[in-house]
This record gives C-alpha cells, sequence and structure tokens, in this order.
C-alpha cells in the first residue's frame, strides 16, 4: 500500500451523508447455483432463491422509499444499486449477469428513480395493520441453475465499485452483499474479496459482506467478532473476506436487537429467513440513517 | 423591573448638593449668631463669625466622611445579591449576546420582541430582510383539547427576546432545509424540530411539531405527549391530504394551499406507487420545546422542558466577559450523539408504534443567561468546542443570519461538524 493509500485508510470514517452530491452505491451477488433451490433453515416449505427473491425486492422497495421527500417529486437519486446473480450454464461455463430485468439490465448500476418506474410488476398485498392493501413491486425473480462462480461475481463487483469510487470520490464507499450457500466453483475467491475491498472512496474502503445460507438445524450466526469455532473451512473463510462493520452499522445491528462487539464483522452463516432480512437492513443502513 | 444603572448612580448624584446644604444652612444661621452679636457688641462679634465658619467646614468633613461610609455599606451589601443584580449592572445589556458591554450594532443578533404569533426572523438593523424559514408560515387550526394546564405559581410570563438562524445542508436548497422552529414569547415557548432526512415529508413533520408546541403544549408527561403527538399528528396527514383548504404551506417562497398540493398528489399516485407507500410509512423528526414561566411571589424565572432525540437545549451564562456552559439537554456529551436518535413518529407511521420515551429537564433563568435551541450538528459541534476549551458560546451569541451559513461550510470542511441542516433559536429575558 502506497504512503498516500495508507493516509486514505487512516482517515477512513465513513460518515459521508447520502445526498444527490455524493450518492451511494449498493452491490448485491445473489448466487443462483442449482443448490439454491433447497430449502432455507427453518423454513423447509420455501427454497432459498424464493426466499432471497422476495427479501431482495423488499429491501429494493425500501430503498426506493428512502428516496422519497415529497409529493411533489418522484424519488431522488440517492442510491445506485446493482443486483448481479452467479451461475453457470450446462457446459459449466459462467453466467454473471444483472438479475434485473430489461429495461433495466442495460446498465451497471440503476438509479433509484429508474428503479421505482421500471418495476416488473406491481403485486397488492394485504397491509400489516389488517385493513386495505399495499403495493409490492416486483424487481426479481428467482432463478438458480448449475455452479457457483463467486470469483467472476467478485470480479463484476470490482469493476462497478472502481468505476464509482473514480466518479464519486467524496461518496461513501460502495458496500457489497454477497449471498451464497456454497463454495465457490472458479477459484479461491479470497484474493478476489481482498482485492475489491482494497478500493476506496475518501470516506473508507470498500465494504463486501457476506451471508451464508443453508439447511443446517444449527441456529443462524450473524455478526460475530471472532472466527467462528467451526471446523467448517468454508465458514472461517467467509469471516475472513468480510469487512468490519462501520460504527453506525453496530449501532444498527443493536437496534435490531444484537449483542454485537466492537469489531464485528459484516458475516452471517445458516441464516434463516428473519437473519436474512436483518443482515440486508443492517448492511445497507447508509442513507436510512435518520439525520 | 427598575433600571439599574439608574439606581446606581443616584447617591453619588446626591450626595454633594446634600453636603452644600448643610454649609449653607451653617452660614445662614452664623450670619443670624452675627447679626445679633453685633447688636448687643460689635467687637465680640468677629469671633462668633469665626466660630461658626470653622463649625461649618468641621460640619462639612463630618458629612462627607459619614456618606463615603454609607456608600462603603451600601456596596457590600449588593455583594451578597443574587448574582441577577451583579449581572445586570455590570454585564453587557441583554441584547448585546457578545461579550463585549456595547449598544446593539448591525453586526449583533436581532432580537424578537414579544409579540403574538409565530416568530419569524425579523428585518435586520440596517433595514436588510433576514432569510426567512419557508416552512414557519402555515397556519394549522389549534388543538383545543391540548390547552396547556395553566400553574397559577408560574402562571406569569416573563419578558423574554428571541431570535433563530439556519442553514441548510450543504449542496441543498433552502426549500430542502428539513428543521422548523416556532417562537411564541407571549406565551414563554419555543420549540426546534429535526425532521429526519430518510423519511417522507419530515419537513412538514417538523414544522406542524413546532406550531402545535407554541400554540397547544402538553403536560411534560408520557401520557400527555402521546396523546398531543396523536393529535398533532393529525395536522401532518392535513397537511399530506390537503382536506384543510385553509391550511398553507411555503414552497419555492410561494404560499400555496395545501388542498392544490394534494391534487397534484392524487393526480401523480394515478401512476406512482412510491407517494401512497410513503406517506402509510409516517414521518419522523427530533424535536425539543420549552416553556418559560414566571413564580408570580418570587420573581425568580423558570424553564421546563421536552425531548425526543438528539435536539438539544444548551444554557449559556455570562461569567465575566465570556459565557460558560451552565446546562446541555438531553445531550450534553459529544460522543453521546449517534446516528439512530430517539424519534416522534406519525401517529400510525408504519412499524413506528407508540413514543417510547420523552426526557424532560428543569432549570432556572437569570437576566443575562442565553438558551439555545439547536439541530444536532450544531449541537454537538458546540459541545465538542466547549468541551476542547474552545468557548464557542460568545461566537453563536454574536451570530447573525448571514454569517450562519459561512461558518457551517468553514467547520464542514474542516471535519469539525456533521454536514447536515443546522438551526439555531436564541432565547433571553428582555
Amino acid at each position: 500500500m502506497s504512503n498516500f493509500d495508507e493516509t486514505r485508510m487512516r482517515s477512513a470514517t465513513y460518515s459521508a451523508r447520502v445526498d444527490r452530491d455524493r450518492p451511494a452505491c449498493l452491490i448485491f451477488l445473489l448466487d443462483q447455483s442449482n443448490s439454491m433451490r433447497d430449502p432455507l433453515a427453518g423454513d423447509p416449505t420455501r427454497s432459498r432463491h424464493v426466499a432471497l427473491a422476495e427479501i431482495l425486492n423488499g429491501l429494493l422497495y425500501e430503498v426506493v422509499l428512502r428516496c422519497v421527500k415529497s409529493p411533489q417529486e418522484g424519488p431522488r437519486p440517492y442510491f445506485a444499486v446493482a443486483v448481479v446473480g452467479y451461475s453457470t450454464d450446462h457446459l459449466g461455463n459462467p453466467i454473471i449477469k444483472s438479475a434485473l430485468h430489461p429495461p433495466l439490465d442495460d446498465h451497471d448500476v440503476v438509479w433509484t428513480p429508474d428503479l421505482a418506474s421500471n418495476p416488473l410488476r406491481i403485486d397488492q398485498r394485504p397491509a400489516g395493520s389488517g385493513s386495505g392493501f399495499v403495493s409490492a413491486p416486483v424487481w426479481i425473480e428467482p432463478t438458480a441453475s448449475g455452479g457457483t462462480p463467486m470469483c467472476g461475481a467478485f470480479d463484476r463487483a470490482g469493476l462497478i465499485a472502481k468505476s464509482w469510487v473514480d466518479t464519486y470520490p467524496s461518496s461513501f464507499p460502495p458496500i457489497v452483499i454477497n449471498i451464497t450457500d456454497g463454495e465457490a466453483t472458479d477459484g479461491a475467491p479470497i484474493a478476489w474479496a481482498n482485492r475489491l475491498t482494497g478500493l476506496q472512496s475518501d470516506d473508507g474502503a470498500v465494504l463486501l459482506f457476506n451471508l451464508g445460507l443453508s439447511s443446517n438445524p444449527s441456529p443462524p450466526l450473524l455478526f460475530p467478532s471472532e472466527v467462528p469455532n467451526t471446523q467448517d473451512e468454508f465458514t472461517s473463510l467467509m469471516f475472513q473476506m468480510s469487512s468490519t462493520l462501520p460504527p453506525f452499522m453496530l449501532e444498527a445491528a443493536r437496534a435490531q436487537g444484537f449483542d454485537v462487539q466492537a469489531g464485528a464483522r459484516g458475516f452471517g452463516c445458516n441464516a434463516d429467513l428473519r437473519s436474512v432480512v436483518t443482515f440486508l437492513n443492517v448492511g445497507t443502513a447508509v442513507g436510512r440513517v435518520l439525520r | 423591573m427598575s433600571n439599574p444603572s439608574q439606581a446606581g448612580r443616584r447617591p453619588q448624584a446626591q450626595q454633594p448638593a446634600n453636603s452644600a446644604g448643610v454649609v449653607l444652612a451653617t452660614l445662614f444661621l452664623g450670619c443670624i449668631a452675627l447679626a445679633l452679636a453685633s447688636i448687643a457688641d460689635l467687637r465680640g462679634g468677629w469671633w462668633v463669625l469665626c466660630i461658626v465658619l470653622l463649625l461649618a467646614v468641621l460640619t462639612e468633613l463630618l458629612f462627607a466622611r459619614i456618606s463615603a461610609s454609607r456608600t462603603a455599606a451600601a456596596g457590600r451589601s449588593s455583594s451578597l445579591e443574587p448574582p441577577r443584580s451583579r449581572q445586570t449592572v455590570a454585564e453587557a445589556p441583554p441584547s448585546a449576546w457578545g461579550s463585549a458591554p456595547a449598544p446593539p450594532s448591525a453586526g449583533q443578533p436581532v432580537l424578537i420582541p414579544a409579540s403574538p404569533g409565530h416568530a419569524r426572523p425579523p428585518n435586520s438593523p440596517s433595514g436588510q430582510p433576514v432569510q426567512e424559514l419557508p416552512a414557519q408560515t402555515a397556519s394549522f387550526v389549534p388543538v383545543p383539547s391540548f390547552v396547556p394546564t395553566v400553574q397559577s405559581k408560574r402562571a406569569a410570563v416573563p419578558q423574554l427576546i428571541a431570535d433563530a438562524l439556519w442553514t441548510p445542508k450543504s449542496s441543498h436548497a433552502t426549500d430542502e432545509h428539513e428543521d422548523a422552529w416556532g417562537i411564541g414569547l407571549e406565551h414563554g415557548r419555543a420549540a426546534i424540530a429535526d425532521g429526519a432526512s430518510s423519511a417522507f415529508m419530515s419537513r412538514e413533520w417538523a414544522a406542524v411539531l413546532t406550531r402545535s408546541y407554541v400554540d397547544t403544549p402538553p403536560a411534560h408527561d408520557l401520557a400527555a405527549v402521546r396523546r398531543w403527538v396523536a393529535t398533532t399528528s393529525q395536522d401532518w396527514s392535513l397537511a399530506a391530504h390537503g382536506t384543510d383548504s385553509s391550511a398553507q404551506v411555503d414552497h419555492d417562497g410561494a404560499t400555496r394551499k395545501l388542498s392544490d398540493i394534494r391534487a397534484e398528489i392524487d393526480q401523480k399516485q394515478n401512476k406512482d406507487w412510491w407517494s401512497a407507500e410513503s406517506e402509510r410509512r409516517g414521518s419522523f423528526a427530533a424535536f425539543v420545546g420549552i416553556k418559560v414561566g414566571q413564580d408570580e411571589a418570587s420573581g425568580d424565572v423558570y424553564w421546563d422542558a421536552l425531548a425526543v432525540g438528539d435536539s438539544c437545549l444548551i444554557q449559556v451564562r455570562p461569567h465575566g466577559s465570556v459565557f460558560v456552559l451552565e446546562c446541555a439537554f438531553p445531550i450534553d456529551s459529544a460522543d453521546a450523539f449517534g446516528g439512530n436518535p430517539e424519534l416522534v413518529a406519525t401517529a400510525g407511521a408504519e412499524g413506528a408504534g407508540l413514543l417510547p420515551v420523552i426526557r424532560t429537564a428543569s432549570g432556572n433563568l437569570r437576566q443575562g443567561d442565553v438558551l439555545l435551541l439547536m439541530t444536532d450538528a450544531l449541537a454537538q459541534w458546540a459541545i465538542t468546542q466547549d468541551s476542547l476549551g474552545h468557548a464557542p458560546w460568545t461566537l453563536l451569541l454574536g451570530l447573525t443570519q448571514p454569517e450562519i451559513g459561512p461558518l457551517a461550510l468553514q467547520e464542514r470542511a474542516k471535519g469539525a461538524m456533521v454536514d447536515d441542516d443546522v438551526s439555531l433559536v436564541r432565547l433571553a429575558l428582555a
């Protein structure tokens, strides 16, 4: 690392506010391998890829609404979002592409106004209060096939993140959230992960968070500050590849009821439905900070 | 309240007049004695005259000594009086909030005299209008059920002065300023609120909250505040629905009826899913409000404050030539400002539930003290500066509306202030 980079790293504060001049970039990497058809932990009736698509649609809905400030205007371009699916074809060739549908899949990132205006469809669901219906826009449909080219997905995320920090150097750094249920089938992802987190804006290094799904009956583990006590090398590897949570995300995790310690990583394993939602809420807390 | 400077001059002005009178009276009596002596014996009369003159001189010297000792005794007794007497005599007049005891000039804060209605930034002394906070002009219908509980002990409202300064986040237009403030000096009330940046119509919610507090504040207990929030939320809902045709808001400097805005919303909602969803999720704001009253018996002035979240009340007190921090509420440490403050949610806001907690505080207000209501960015900066020994209070008390923007830009550039909306209400005894 050069002296210049060291200086930048020391000055990393993860405190840039999100606004039109300093938008934030969220990059979701979705494992769409065939094993994602297996059930999610704690719910044998729901496959991982279906549950994940629902959760991500809900998260994108949240992100859009964070940008709506006034009835007189549409959502503001506070966020750019990339949803990258990774899988392989029947020959084992990697398929790494946007999980969004036309016309949103034309670009590396989609801005919130475009996201708001171009859902695949808008479902109506009963309101939580029990009266009336709420709009539930859908952007992502579940899909799963082939292997797990995680290194290729990190490569794609790196291209997007590099372009982002060059364009918006004073913005909050890109947040990359990788959700997978298995080991990489295209190499050693740790090198790619280190390269990815070596990118940085003036406000800090790129944040890489990893969430592992499984059918393991063990209880979910979220935001540990030490390497999980497990014989599973893949779990240890995922922990090592995960960034430390910035202070405001620690606060967000605590607000969700987690007794997280300083140094907690953006890592989770054996995630059930609820912990996936929590993980994504904490990991995307930027711009949701109510100040 | 009497003018202490006049009271202080009176003994010195009367002293020479009194001593001269005694001398004249003595001389007058001496002349009468001399005339009588002259009639009786011409030679003895000169002796009488000399004795009378000597008595007059001795009387003058004795009177001067007694007057000096009385003046000294009066000075000792005044030093045992409450500090208010000393401050009003020795310190700057309350309209001059800086440390220098100079009369108000064009560079000093503009104060609003007690007057009905919501406080608005007045014209500056030079006649140049001060920028106005657009969200402050809506006139919502007060809610009769929340007439404040009048406590006879504190029924009196002292004469107060106040003003407000503000500046938006960098790169944001003035109509994107999401703080709001209200001042009602005739009732001794002021409030400031910080609309949550990520919430829908939070600027309007902050404005409704502060206005409602100034017009019809709740008692400072959790149940009463919850009822007040529920009722005040209806005003926000009116703002969102525009069903109150008399209610108006400023937007881009122009006053528009909410019903007109609502018509636009309805038109847009035919195709936009996010407007309805945003409104359903409600809005959020941090808040601090203050009531000032006076004990009719003792004349002591009190304040009672209510806070939710990280908007702060800071009381500063003159000490010699500077102001010192007397109290900071509800946050008194820069480290305690976080990204997830408690917030007042509109009633029915999704996932918000009832207001979980309120914080209250009370104190007394002396002549010369200044109460500062601030939103979090400025409060965190000021408390940090104070803890570093940089004493920002004199700077803040002397600040004018044209100066607050450059100050915020400078401190943001240094990384000393969070880039957020900044609002400051200053209030003191007249």
